[in-house]
């Protein structure tokens, strides 16, 4: 058939989208959990690159359940526990966390990289808790739905600025964090980098910020897939 | 700039697509109509109404391929990646959805991709959507024009 570009063809797509209403409409709300579910991936998939062992804990049933939100309460959801030699870390979604600065600011991040044990298990514990203390917070990743543009990047800058600090300070990257092979707090985004995005990430770098920014979460995940040599996106 | 017939027909169209699908696709057809004239000189390209209206309506299909191509394979890396751990989990559960390779949510993922395909295949516009970036689009089309510089 010869390729006819036409208000036709516009009308086509209409009725095509039309007989697949139903699956068009999960779409957006699919799109928001696939993208948590990329940067949990991705984050358990750098550590396993990078010699850990990774399993998940707290299964439902034979199924990793995903905490999406701040509601619920984290040891009802299933985390990743990376273990390599004596370093061993867990890897939750959506974990509530004390901010850096003594404040009683907690926030929840997308994918918080933890101490091992950091979720309490006594009842009276549990029933205390709030968010889990700022020094049992290893790093941090982000996940956004939207192309890296500028104000993404001050933002997400804001962000580490409270919950890890000393990623922006200028100061040296923790003790045995670097041979631990962790990643610095990272932005993950579907989109793609805007070209102004890149130099002022390579600024970043400049001014000692300690921050991995990784575009095009989604061809990452697939490219890591296809080549289990590949190095961790989140090394820059 | 996103006015041309064609254009002006598949807004009209995607009136049927969910609201948040539709914003998405009409705000990446402007954004890509306000860099458009910079694509075309990238590619030595002339820009002629028609070429524009084409490119533009080819550039939204393009997108709305990526949305569904990209729903299906981030559910698919997920798992596949999941399993390289040899967990013993069958996939994941986000909210009331259900991933797994026998989920509901992976088939209508996959049945959607065939099917979208299918439609592009029997326009003869699937090497058009696999084009790798916009000037790359642009020259496919302006190879049907005879526009290049």
């Amino acid at each position: 058939m010869a390729r006819d570009i036409s208000p036709q063809l516009a009308s086509e797509l209409g009725g095509f989208i039309a007989a697949h209403q139903a699956q068009f409409d999960q779409i957006p709300a699919r799109q928001y959990q696939l993208l948590e579910l990329a940067a949990l991936a991705l984050c358990s998939e750098h550590y396993r690159r990078n010699g850990y062992t990774v399993t998940p804990q707290n299964l439902d049933g034979r199924f990793f359940k995903v905490k999406t939100g701040t509601r619920g309460k984290s040891w009802n959801y299933s985390w990743f526990r990376c273990e390599r030699g004596d370093t061993k870390v867990e890897i939750h979604a959506n974990l509530s966390v004390r901010g850096s600065h003594d404040d009683d600011g907690v926030y929840c991040v997308d994918v918080a990289v933890t101490k091992v044990g950091c979720l309490p298990i006594q009842p009276a514990e549990r029933k205390a808790f709030n968010a889990v203390p700022n020094n049992e917070l290893v790093t941090f990743a982000e996940a956004k739905k939207l192309v890296a543009y500028p104000m993404l990047l001050a933002q997400f800058l804001g962000i580490v600025h409270e919950v890890k600090y000393r990623f922006v300070s200028g100061q040296r990257r923790p003790r045995g964090f670097l041979s631990s092979s962790h990643f610095d707090p990272a932005l993950i985004t579907i989109g793609y980098l805007q070209p102004t995005t890149q130099k002022i990430r390579d600024g970043f770098r400049k001014r000692g910020y300690r921050v991995a920014v990784v575009s095009d979460a989604d061809f990452e995940l697939s490219r890591l897939r296809q080549d289990p040599q590949r190095e961790s996106p989140f090394v820059q | 700039m996103a006015n041309g017939p064609i254009t002006k027909s598949l807004q009209q169209a995607l009136g049927t697509a969910p609201w948040a699908l539709r914003q998405d696709l009409l705000g990446y057809t402007n954004a890509v109509a306000s860099v458009m004239h910079e694509i075309a000189h990238d590619g030595g390209i002339r820009l002629t109404p028609e070429l524009a209206d084409q490119f533009l309506a080819m550039a939204t299909i393009r997108r709305l391929w990526h949305v569904v191509e990209g729903q299906y394979w981030l559910m698919h890396d997920s798992l596949d990646l999941l399993s390289m751990r040899s967990s013993g989990a069958a996939g994941y559960r986000i909210g009331r959805t259900t991933v797994s390779l026998s989920s509901d949510a992976y088939g209508d993922a996959r049945g959607l991709l065939d099917d979208l395909k299918g439609w592009l295949e029997a326009r003869d516009l699937w090497d058009l959507v696999g084009t790798p970036d916009l000037v790359g689009l642009l020259g496919e089309l302006a190879g049907d024009h005879g526009a290049r510089h």
